[in-house]
């Protein structure tokens, strides 16, 4: 499997990479050759060649530098989403795929690709958040720090009690949360790598310490 | 005037009760009088410092040397550096209106500088550096950053050049800067797998290139596009042996621990003593085997295993990067322990994701034996040791140091490195020690 890290050095403001490194560890416990490539502003990005895409966080001047040059790659990355393949945006990438940024006065066009905006508080808004999830049997922990908020009309929601920070469309998913949200969510890790593999049969494997960690998480955020 | 009476009665209250009187004199104070600072008398020699990290050892050293030749100083050395623990510093040098020191020398909050240079003008604000730092209360760098732009009321910027972020207050600051830095040594990286922010040109968005790294995307850059790069420096380490560093090459100071961070440190201090034209001979006497970084590095010995203590900071994944650099210059067999309490005095959030941001992966094939993790965040903290390649068979899990001397003695082999948050610094010691 080909997995495309975009913008790796750029949108990294919270251990993100980890994310990167739960799919490709898991992946290969269950025998799959994976390749990621590390994708730098400037770079040429062939969407066909991707299995799985990946974006994380940035601050809000990188957001928009990342935008900048992802415009090019706007039919392309319809495309991609559109062929039912894998996205996966954290923290406030989600922002880039709606329609418009709406910061104060000024308003920003987005990449346009999935039907929803983002609106922009005065404030941060930093929570820890252990929502129960649309795409996992177990709820979602994690983290939150970021000034948007998504306004979608669409019942395409991430989190069943929030439609503001988490957005699911075919097999894209966009969340507010930031950080390693695969690492610290084994459940719903476990989960992707069946829908990515397209199978319920995939072969055991160690959870152990991350699952104590979640465990000690949703006791602490509860 | 009224509220330096008020101040220094509860300060001196306190005292008898045994309270660390470090901020709440100054908040009672500034209640009732919220132009109290700004109408006080303040000494001709202001220095402030301020940064992610480094700042209250920085000034411990600078308000020392200062001492040391015969200056009286205001300080807030209890670390109190938000505004209440400013003002507390400050009133228990003042006099009626007028601060009665030759200097104050203040260690500053990167978020509350503009507040403190509100009431009082600075000759010198010194950054020492810019990096991911508790994000629930911080934001992240850019928007620190920000803040401390608004905050620069004063005739001289003294920074560190080998960091490019700190490169952008010359686009926001029409005054003096001065900069400092250290040069290529045995300990500079070509190439450094953890380059996470500030990689790119902040002017023209091309990738920085690096001639060499100290750590993340600290060291010696320039963009290959356009003019930005570190440019001129004006006091420089050149080596470091023995624990003596060169300055210039000519200023020689023997320093008690040659971690990153001291050196960093040091020169910042020796930028700074030089921007207010102390001579070389006055500075060095001062600064020679200064012991202020002892708190965060300690070192023993038990049956003869060395133990060394890396005292770093939650949320701050610079003071953990630079402490496992520092593991590293040991090469023979080592165990390690991880540990930490709470992620935050400050506030109650559980976000590990800095553990992330930590380039445990360095580690790897560096004749590690053992990797102890320890306290409530210890299955978070051995994820992210598993995932940076370490067998889970060397990972030894522990709820907190109950019992951690005799795991080590047992189970453990080679010197032993406490990669330590502050809370954990002292209980481990305690353990490890023998209860003494």
């Amino acid at each position: 499997m080909n997995i495309g890290y975009i913008y790796y050095d750029l949108l990294n403001l919270y251990g993100d990479d980890g994310n990167v490194k739960a799919l490709k560890q898991r992946l290969t416990n269950q025998g799959v050759k994976v390749n990621i490539d590390y994708i730098s502003l400037g770079d040429i990005i062939n969407f066909a060649k991707y299995d799985i895409v990946y974006i994380g966080s940035g601050t809000d001047d990188n957001l928009l530098i990342a935008l900048d040059y992802l415009k090019e790659y706007k039919s392309d990355i319809k495309r991609y989403i559109n062929g039912n393949k894998f996205f996966l945006a954290t923290g406030n990438s989600v922002e880039l795929f709606g329609k418009y940024i709406q910061k104060g006065e000024e308003k920003l066009e987005a990449l346009d690709i999935l039907n929803y905006y983002t609106e922009y508080n005065d404030s941060r808004i930093v929570n820890d958040i252990n929502y129960s999830c649309t795409q996992s049997s177990k709820n979602i922990i994690g983290f939150e720090n970021h000034r948007g908020h998504i306004i979608s009309k669409e019942k395409n929601f991430l989190y069943k009690d929030d439609n503001k920070y988490g957005v699911v469309y075919n097999n894209f998913i966009g969340t507010y949360l930031i950080g390693p949200l695969l690492i610290r969510n084994p459940y719903f890790l476990e989960e992707y790598i069946k829908r990515l593999l397209n199978t319920e049969n995939i072969k055991e494997d160690n959870y152990y310490l991350e699952i104590e960690a979640y465990k000690k998480a949703v006791e602490l955020i509860e | 005037m009224l509220g330096t009476v008020l101040g220094k009665t509860i300060i001196f209250v306190e005292n008898i009760f045994k309270f660390n009187a470090s901020s709440f004199p100054g908040r009672v104070v500034l209640k009732l009088f919220p132009n109290y600072l700004k109408k006080l008398k303040y000494p001709k020699l202001v220095i402030m410092v301020t940064g992610s990290s480094g700042k209250g050892s920085t000034t411990k050293y600078i308000a020392d040397i200062l001492k040391k030749n015969n200056m009286t100083v205001g300080h807030n050395v209890y670390g109190s550096n938000l505004l209440d623990g400013i003002a507390t510093a400050i009133i228990r040098v003042t006099k009626g209106k007028t601060v009665k020191a030759d200097a104050l020398v203040l260690e500053v909050d990167e978020r509350y500088l503009k507040f403190v240079t509100k009431y009082i003008k600075a000759n010198i604000i010194a950054i020492n550096n810019i990096t991911r730092d508790q994000p629930p209360r911080q934001g992240n760098y850019e928007e620190v950053f920000g803040e401390i732009c608004k905050g620069l009321n004063t005739d001289t910027l003294v920074l560190n050049a080998d960091d490019p972020l700190l490169k952008r207050f010359e686009d926001v600051f029409d005054g003096k800067i001065v900069y400092y830095g250290i040069d290529k040594n045995q300990y500079s990286f070509k190439e450094l797998d953890d380059i996470k922010n500030t990689a790119y040109c902040p002017k023209c968005h091309t990738k920085l290139v690096y001639d060499y790294y100290h750590y993340s995307s600290v060291g010696d850059f320039e963009c290959p596009k356009c003019d930005f790069d570190r440019g001129k420096i004006n006091y420089e380490i050149d080596s470091i042996k023995d624990n003596v560093v060169t300055i210039n090459n000519d200023v020689k100071i023997t320093i008690d621990n040659d971690t990153l961070f001291n050196l960093y440190n040091i020169v910042s201090t020796y930028a700074v003593c030089k921007t207010i034209n102390m001579s070389d001979e006055k500075i060095v006497n001062a600064l020679n085997h200064d012991k202020t970084m002892r708190k965060l590095f300690n070192e023993y010995t038990i049956n003869d295993r060395k133990y060394t203590i890396l005292n770093c900071k939650a949320e701050n994944n610079a003071t953990y990067n630079l402490n496992l650099l520092h593991v590293l210059k040991d090469k023979d067999r080592k165990t390690l322990v991880i540990g930490l309490r709470q992620i935050s005095r400050r506030y109650d959030h559980f976000d590990l994701s800095w553990l992330w941001d930590i380039n445990f992966e360095i580690l790897k094939d560096n004749n590690i034996d053992k990797i102890i993790c320890a306290g409530p965040y210890r299955y978070d903290i051995a994820v992210r040791v598993k995932y940076a390649g370490f067998d889970e068979k060397n990972i030894i899990i522990m709820e907190n140091t109950n019992g951690m001397k005799e795991i080590i003695e047992n189970q453990t082999s080679g010197n032993i490195y406490g990669i330590l948050n502050f809370d954990y610094v002292e209980p481990f010691i305690k353990e490890t020690k023998g209860g003494k």
